[in-house]
C-alpha cells in the first residue's frame, strides 16, 4: 500500500467511526465512550489568541475551553481518524501581528481549519485573508460586520451583538420599568451593542430619556453619571467593559444617584467586578453568553471536564470556544473529507444543541441560534436570573436606594 | 440648577486634587532635575497594584499601603536614577533627549514587568465609596480624601524643600547643578534622592487612586501623559502652577462632560494640551513660583 | 571609492534577497517580511524628521493612520488601485502635515515629542467619531491579491526610501537639516529658513509615513482607528532607528534587520518576556550606546558619512575672483553701509542696551569695546536680528532691516561669530563652511569653489575633512568667521572672535579680515581686549551699562579718562604689553 492509500484507509475507518459514534451521543458536547486512538498525519486546526497584552484573560479562557474539546474528540478516535492538533500563538492584541500569524498558519503550518483570533476588530482584521485562502473559520465575534456575505468562510459562533441584552432589557420590561437611561464607550463592540440595546427597548416600551457616548480612556464619571441620574430612569444601562462599568457604579454611589436597576454588559460577568467594588457590586446586572449551572446538551460534563482540567469554573469565552470546536469537529465528521466549502455548508445547515445553547446560523454564516441570560450579584455570588427558565434564583428587584 | 452647579463645581476641584496627586511626582523630578519620566504612569498602577494585593491578602486599607506602596516605589527610583539615568552623562538638548528615550525603555519594562505579575485584568479596591451629604449636594469621600492626601503631599514637599538640609540642597540644585556642585552639594545624591522621592509619590498616589479608577498594568501610558499634560500646563517645575492646572483640568473635565458630553471632554483635554504647549509654552504662571 | 562600491553592493545584495522573498517565499515569509520593510520604511521616515532635524516625535504615527484612512477611502470610494492610492494617501499626509508643523514646530525637545504623542490621540479620536471612517467600527477595505505581490510593492518602497534618504543627506536640504540639528542658531546665523527648512522635514517624514500606512491597509484590508494609530508601530519604529543608529542613512536599515530577527526570536520563546526586553534595550541604547549598531560600525571606519559636496576642487585651479559684484571695491564716497540708531532693549527690569548709535563704513573696521555685562552681545543679536530691539531701527544699505528674520539678514550681507563658539558638532569644517556659501550661491560648482577659496584663505584646506572638536580652540574660532565670511558679508560681526588664539591664528584672521575689508566689508568687532584689533580699527566705540560713553580713533578713545574710570579700571591692561 502506498502512503496516500494508508491515509485513504484511515480515513475510511475513521468515518465508519465517526458515523457509529454519531449514532451514540448525538453531537456537540458528551464524552463519548473510549474508541480506537487516532493515528497519522494530525488534522491542524489553527488560531491566534490575545494571550499577552490586556485582553488576555478571557483569551486564556477561550484557548482552554478549545484545549478541552480537542482533547475530547482525540480520545474519542479523532476526526477522520487523524488526531486534532491545536496550531496556536499570541497576537499580543496587536492586528498587524494577527494578519502576519493567520499567514503563517495557512501558507506555513498548512492548518486545514481555522479559530478566530479573541478580539472582534483582530478578527476583522484577519477575516480578508482568511476568507481569500478559502479556509473555514469559526469566529467569536460579536459583530455581525463580517457576517453579511461578504466572507463566506466565516462562521460566527458566538452570540450575535443585538442579542446580548435581550433579557436584561425583557427582565426590565416585566417588573414594569419604563425608562432608562443610556451610557454608551465609543468603541466598536459597545457601540454597536448599543444600536441593539436600542432597538429592543423601543419593542419592549420602554422609553430611553438619556443616551450619550463617551470616550474609552474616561476615568472620571461624576459628571456623566449626575446628568444621567437628573432624568431620573428607572434602569441605568451601560454598554461597557470592565473599568468603566465600576466607573460609573462608583460614581452613583458617591453621587447618591438612585435606579431602579443597574445593568452593564461586560463588567459584571467578570470576578473582578465584585472584587473591584465590593458592596456596591451587589444587585447589579450584567450579561452572558452561558452559566456553568444550565442544562444545556453535554453542560454537566463540559463543566466537570473543565474543572478537571483547569481547576476552575468555564465562563462563557471557555463554553461558546468549546462549543465552536465541537461543531467544527462534527461538520468534518459529517462531510468526511477537509473540502473546505463542503465543511461550511455543513456547518451552514447545522442546527444543534451545544453546552452554549442552540447553535444555528443564516446563509451568510450569522449566529441566529445562540441567546444570552441575565446575571445578577447576589451576597457576592453571581446568579442566573433571566429568562425565568433557566434561574438560579429570582432577580432582586428594585435595588434599594443608597445609604 | 444652583445644586448641580455646586455638586458639578465641587466634583471638579476634587478630581482635580486627585490629577494633582497623580502629577506631583513627575513635578518634583522635572522641577529638579528637567527630567520628565515617562514611566511615572507605570509607577502609579505599580503603586496601585501593590495596594491592590496587600488589600485582597492581608486587608490592608489603601490609607495604609499608601506608605508601603510609596517605599517600594523609592527604592525603585533610587536604583533607576543611580542605576540608569545617572549614567547619561551628557548634558544639554541630546542629554534631555537620551533620558526621555530610557525612560520610554523604562515605562515599558516596569508595565510588563507588572503584567507578569498581576495580568492584564483591570483591578480595583472598593474602599471609601460612600459620601458626605450636604443638602441636595453629595461630596464622595474617596475623592475628598485622595485630593486632601494631595495637598498634604504638597505641603510636605514644599516644608521639605523649604524647612531642611537636604531639601534646601535639592533647592540650590534646581536653580543650579552645576553652581550647587561648586558649594559642595553632593548633586549626584539629590538626585538620587529627588527621584527617589517623585517615584514615591507616584506609589503612594498610585496606592489611593486604584480606589477611584479601576487599573490594569497597560494604564500606565495614559496616566503619565495626563500628568504631563498637567504640569505642562502648570508651567514644569511650578507647583503653585501645578496646583491651579489640576483644578482646571478636573473643572474642565467635568463641566465639558456635563453640558458637552465626554467624548468631547477628552478631546479638550488633549487640544487644551498642545495649545497650552504650543501658545504658552511657559505655562500657565510662566516663571515665577518655580522651585 | 571602494568603501562605497562595496556600500552599494551590500544594500542591492540585501534588496535583492528581500524581493526575491517577496517573490519565491511562502505566504508567512511575504507576510513577515512586509511587516519588517514597512517597518524600515516608517524608520526611514522618522528618522528624517528625528534623526537627520533633531526633532524626535512620538506621534509618527498620526501620519501613518492618517495615510492608510485617506488609502481606504480612495480605495473604497473611487475604486482605485493601490498605486493610485498611495501617491493620494503621501500627498494628503504632506498637505496636512504643512500646517501641522508650522504649529508643532514651535515646540521643541519634550514638548514637541509629547506635543506629537497628543496629535495621535486627537487623530484617533477624530477616526473614531466621523461616519465616512466607518467610526470605532472600523472599516473594510479591498485587500490585495497576493500577499507577495505587496511584500515585493513593500520591499522596492522602503529600498526607494532608504536611496532617497540617502540622497537627501548628500544634498543641500540634508545638510541643513544637519545643521539645524546641530545648532538651530547657527544655522540661522549661516543664511538657513529653519523654520522653513523643518517644515519641510516635517512634511517629508509624514509623506513617507503616509505611504506605509497606505500599504498598511492594501495588505490587510480593515482599518480602525485603534489599529491605524497603534502605539506599537510608534515604539518599533522608534526602537529601529535606536537600534541602527539616529541621524544616518543605514540605521533603519540594520536595526529594522537586527530587530525583526531579535524580536521573531524572542516572541518565539519568552512572549511573556519580549516587551520587557525591549524596554530594557531601549533603555540600554540610550545609556551606553546613543549612536546605535551604526556607531560602532563606523569606528571600523565602515559606512563613514562622507562630507557632502566633497572633496575641495584645487584651489589653484579656481579662476581669480571677480570683482563686479556689490562688495567690491570701496566707493568713492564714504556712505555708511549700517546704521543704527537709538538702539534699546529691556530684559524685565534690566535695561541691556539703551538709546546707542552704530555707523559702520564699507572697506573699515569699528571696535566696540567695554567691560563684561556693557551690552555688546545683545547689540550684535540686536544688529543681526537675533533679538527684536524694543526702541531704535537698523539701516542696513539704505533699507530698514529690523524685524527681518535673522537668516534673511545673513543671506543679504550681515553675517556674524558668536562669542561662545556655535559650530556644528557633526558636520565636518568643509561643510561648516558650504552650508553658510550655500546659501548664497545657487549651483553647486559655485559653492565648492566659494568654499575652497575661504577655507584656503584662512589655511583650514587641509583639515577640511576633520569634526570641529578635533581643531583646537583657536581654529574652531578661525572657523567660524570662516563660515561667516562665506557669506560674503558686506558687514561683518566679530563678537570676541579671537579670543583664546595665539599670535600666530591672531594674524591669520588679520590677514583673513584685511583681505575682506579690501573687498569693502565692513567689519565690526567686540574685543574685550582690543590690542587684538587695534592695529586694523579705524574707530572705536565704548559701550557701559548698555550705553556709548566714548566714540573716537583708537588712541583718543583710550587716554580718555572716562574710558579708563569705566572700563579699564584696576586690571587696565597697558596695549604694548597686552595679549589675548
Amino acid at each position: 500500500m502506498t502512503r496516500k492509500d494508508t491515509t485513504r484507509a484511515f480515513a475510511w475507518a475513521g468515518r465508519f467511526a465517526v458515523t457509529a459514534l454519531a449514532a451514540l451521543t448525538f453531537v456537540a458536547g458528551g464524552a463519548p465512550a473510549a474508541a480506537a486512538a487516532p493515528s497519522g498525519k494530525p488534522i491542524k486546526i489553527g488560531l491566534s489568541l490575545t494571550l499577552t497584552g490586556p485582553y488576555s484573560p478571557p483569551a486564556v479562557f477561550e484557548l482552554q475551553g478549545y484545549e478541552l474539546a480537542a482533547k475530547e474528540i482525540n480520545a474519542s478516535g479523532g476526526l477522520l481518524g487523524r488526531p486534532v492538533e491545536l496550531v496556536k500563538y499570541d497576537d499580543q492584541g496587536n492586528p498587524s501581528t494577527a494578519v502576519q500569524l493567520y499567514q503563517k498558519l495557512l501558507t506555513d503550518d498548512h492548518v486545514n481549519l481555522l479559530l478566530s483570533p479573541f478580539e472582534t476588530d483582530l478578527t476583522s482584521a484577519v477575516a480578508p485573508i482568511v476568507n481569500r485562502a478559502k479556509v473555514v473559520m469559526m469566529c467569536l465575534a460579536a459583530n455581525p460586520g463580517a457576517f453579511r456575505g461578504q466572507y463566506p468562510y466565516l462562521i460566527q459562533a458566538m452570540t450575535l451583538t443585538s442579542r446580548y441584552m435581550v433579557p436584561a432589557i425583557d427582565l426590565a420590561a416585566a417588573k414594569g420599568y419604563k425608562t432608562m437611561a443610556l451610557l454608551v464607550q465609543n468603541t466598536q463592540f459597545p457601540q454597536d451593542l448599543a444600536k441593539g440595546i436600542r432597538k429592543e427597548a423601543a419593542r419592549k416600551g420602554i422609553k430611553i430619556v438619556f443616551d450619550q457616548d463617551y470616550a474609552p480612556n474616561t476615568t472620571d464619571f461624576s459628571a456623566l453619571v449626575l446628568k444621567a441620574g437628573a432624568t431620573h430612569p428607572d434602569v441605568i444601562f451601560g454598554a461597557t467593559y470592565l473599568a468603566d462599568a465600576e466607573g460609573i457604579m462608583r460614581a452613583a454611589k458617591a453621587q447618591n444617584v438612585n435606579a431602579k436597576m443597574y445593568v452593564f454588559s461586560i463588567g459584571p460577568v467578570e470576578p473582578q467586578f465584585y472584587t473591584g467594588l465590593g458592596p456596591v457590586a451587589e444587585g447589579v446586572f450584567g450579561t452572558t453568553l452561558y452559566f456553568h449551572t444550565l442544562k444545556t446538551n453535554g453542560n454537566t460534563e463540559f463543566v466537570k471536564g473543565f474543572q478537571g482540567m483547569f481547576h476552575r469554573l468555564p465562563d462563557y469565552h471557555a463554553a461558546v470556544a468549546y462549543a465552536s470546536l465541537k461543531i467544527l469537529a462534527n461538520a468534518v465528521k459529517k462531510v468526511g473529507s477537509l473540502d473546505e466549502a463542503k465543511i461550511r455548508d455543513a456547518i451552514l445547515n447545522t442546527s444543534v444543541g451545544t453546552v452554549a445553547g442552540h447553535f444555528q446560523v443564516s446563509k451568510t454564516g450569522m449566529q441566529i441560534g445562540y441567546s444570552s441570560y441575565a446575571l445578577q450579584w447576589q451576597h457576592g455570588q453571581q446568579q442566573l436570573v433571566w429568562p425565568k427558565a433557566f434561574q438560579t434564583t429570582a432577580p432582586m428587584l428594585p435595588h434599594p436606594a443608597w445609604k | 440648577m444652583i445644586a448641580t452647579f455646586v455638586a458639578l463645581l465641587i466634583l471638579g476641584l476634587l478630581w482635580g486634587g486627585v490629577y494633582l496627586l497623580m502629577a506631583e511626582g513627575l513635578n518634583l523630578i522635572y522641577g529638579v532635575m528637567k527630567v520628565v519620566n515617562l514611566a511615572h504612569g507605570d509607577f502609579i498602577v505599580l503603586g496601585g497594584l501593590v495596594a491592590f494585593s496587600l488589600f485582597g491578602v492581608f486587608h490592608i486599607t489603601p490609607l495604609l499601603s499608601f506608605p508601603l506602596a510609596a517605599l517600594l516605589l523609592f527604592g525603585i527610583g533610587a536604583l533607576v536614577q543611580v542605576g540608569v539615568l545617572e549614567r547619561i552623562t551628557v548634558t544639554g538638548p541630546e542629554g534631555e533627549l537620551r533620558t526621555l528615550l530610557a525612560t520610554f525603555g523604562l515605562s515599558y519594562v516596569v508595565a510588563n514587568a507588572s503584567f507578569l505579575l498581576w495580568g492584564s485584568q483591570f483591578q480595583s479596591i472598593p474602599y471609601m465609596q460612600g459620601a458626605l451629604q450636604f443638602g441636595a449636594v453629595a461630596v464622595p469621600e474617596g475623592l475628598l480624601v485622595s485630593s486632601l492626601c494631595a495637598f498634604a503631599v504638597a505641603l510636605l514637599v514644599h516644608l521639605w524643600l523649604t524647612a531642611t538640609m537636604t531639601g534646601r540642597s535639592v533647592h540650590a540644585t534646581a536653580q543650579s547643578s552645576l553652581g550647587a556642585a561648586a558649594c559642595g552639594l553632593n548633586v549626584r545624591r539629590i538626585r538620587m534622592v529627588t527621584f527617589a522621592i517623585g517615584s514615591a509619590m507616584a506609589g503612594g498616589a498610585g496606592a489611593l487612586v486604584i480606589a477611584l479608577i479601576p487599573f490594569q498594568t497597560s494604564s500606565g501610558g495614559d496616566l503619565t501623559v495626563q500628568a504631563f499634560t498637567l504640569i505642562a500646563l502648570g508651567g514644569l517645575g511650578n507647583y503653585l502652577g501645578a496646583w491651579l492646572a489640576a483644578e482646571l483640568l478636573g473643572l474642565t473635565e467635568v463641566f465639558t462632560q456635563y453640558y458637552f458630553g465626554s467624548d468631547a471632554a477628552s478631546a479638550v483635554v488633549y487640544a487644551v494640551f498642545i495649545g497650552v504647549l504650543v501658545f504658552r509654552p511657559q505655562g500657565l504662571l510662566g516663571r515665577a513660583g518655580r522651585v | 571609492m571602494t568603501g562605497r562600491i562595496v556600500e552599494w553592493g551590500i544594500f542591492a545584495a540585501v534588496v535583492a534577497a528581500g524581493v526575491a522573498v517577496a517573490i519565491f517565499g511562502s505566504g508567512y515569509y511575504a507576510q513577515t517580511l512586509f511587516t519588517a520593510t514597512m517597518l524600515i520604511l516608517l524608520a526611514v521616515g522618522w528618522n528624517v524628521i528625528s534623526g537627520f532635524t533633531g526633532y524626535v516625535s512620538f506621534g509618527q504615527v498620526s501620519f501613518f493612520g492618517l495615510g492608510a484612512y485617506v488609502a481606504a477611502l480612495v480605495m473604497i470610494h473611487m475604486a482605485a488601485p493601490w498605486y493610485v492610492a498611495a501617491p493620494v494617501a503621501a500627498l494628503a499626509g504632506i498637505i496636512v502635515a504643512l500646517p501641522l508643523g508650522l504649529i508643532m514646530l514651535r515646540l521643541n525637545g519634550i514638548f514637541f515629542a509629547l506635543g506629537m504623542f497628543g496629535l495621535a490621540r486627537i487623530m484617533e479620536i477624530i477616526a473614531s467619531s466621523l461616519g465616512i471612517t466607518g467610526g470605532p467600527m472600523g472599516t473594510t477595505v479591498p485587500v490585495a491579491q497576493s500577499v507577495n505581490e505587496c511584500a515585493l510593492v513593500m520591499v522596492l518602497a522602503a529600498a526607494a526610501a532608504l536611496i532617497a534618504s540617502y540622497r537627501l543627506m548628500r544634498s543641500r536640504l540634508g545638510l541643513r537639516l544637519m545643521a539645524i540639528r546641530d545648532d538651530a542658531v547657527a544655522a540661522e546665523a549661516s543664511g538657513v529658513n529653519t523654520w522653513t527648512i523643518k517644515v519641510v522635514a516635517f512634511c517629508i517624514s509624514a509623506g513617507i509615513a503616509a505611504i506605509g500606512g497606505s500599504l498598511y491597509v492594501w495588505n490587510v484590508g480593515y482599518l480602525d482607528p485603534s489599529s491605524a494609530f497603534t502605539g506599537t508601530i510608534e515604539l518599533q519604529t522608534i526602537l529601529i532607528v535606536l537600534t541602527g543608529g539616529i541621524g544616518t542613512v543605514w540605521g533603519p536599515l540594520i536595526g529594522g534587520i537586527v530587530i525583526a530577527a531579535l524580536s521573531t526570536a524572542l516572541w518565539a520563546r519568552f512572549p511573556m518576556e519580549e516587551q520587557i526586553v525591549l524596554g530594557a534595550l531601549i533603555m540600554f541604547i540610550a545609556v551606553a550606546m546613543p549612536g546605535g549598531l551604526m556607531s560602532a560600525v563606523s569606528r571600523l571606519g565602515w559606512l563613514k558619512r562622507a562630507p557632502i559636496w566633497g572633496p575641495p576642487v584645487d584651489p589653484t585651479t579656481l579662476p581669480p575672483v571677480a570683482t563686479d559684484e556689490a562688495t567690491s571695491g570701496a566707493p568713492a564716497a564714504r556712505e555708511p553701509v549700517l546704521s543704527c540708531r537709538g538702539l534699546g532693549i529691556r530684559f524685565g527690569g534690566v535695561v541691556a542696551v539703551k538709546d546707542v548709535d552704530v555707523t559702520a563704513y564699507p572697506a573699515e573696521m569699528l571696535a566696540i569695546i567695554g567691560p563684561n555685562g556693557a551690552g555688546k552681545s545683545t547689540l550684535f543679536n540686536l544688529i543681526s536680528s537675533f533679538a527684536l530691539p524694543s526702541v531704535g531701527e537698523v539701516s542696513f544699505a539704505g533699507h530698514k532691516v529690523s524685524g527681518l528674520p535673522a537668516h534673511a539678514l545673513a543671506r543679504r550681507g550681515i553675517a556674524r561669530t558668536f562669542q561662545t563658539s556655535r559650530l556644528f558638532p557633526l558636520l565636518t569644517v568643509w561643510e561648516t563652511v558650504l552650508l553658510a556659501a550655500s546659501s548664497l550661491y545657487a549651483t553647486r560648482a559655485d559653492a565648492v569653489a566659494a568654499t575652497t577659496r575661504i577655507l584656503a584663505e584662512v589655511r583650514l584646506l587641509d583639515h577640511w575633512a576633520e569634526y570641529p572638536d578635533t581643531l583646537p580652540p583657536g581654529r574652531q574660532r578661525l572657523l567660524e568667521i570662516a563660515r561667516a565670511l562665506a557669506l560674503k558679508p558686506r558687514v561683518l560681526l566679530l563678537d570676541e572672535a579671537m579670543a583664546g588664539m595665539s599670535a600666530q591664528e591672531i594674524e591669520r584672521v588679520h590677514a583673513a579680515l584685511r583681505h575682506a575689508m579690501a573687498r569693502g566689508t565692513a567689519v565690526i568687532a567686540i574685543e574685550h581686549v582690543l590690542p587684538a584689533i587695534a592695529p586694523l580699527a579705524r574707530r572705536v566705540q565704548v559701550l557701559d551699562f548698555g550705553q556709548t560713553i566714548a566714540e573716537g580713533i583708537p588712541r583718543q578713545v583710550l587716554s580718555n579718562p572716562t574710558v579708563i574710570e569705566a572700563y579699564m579700571g584696576a586690571d587696565y591692561e597697558e596695549p604694548a604689553h597686552g595679549g589675548a
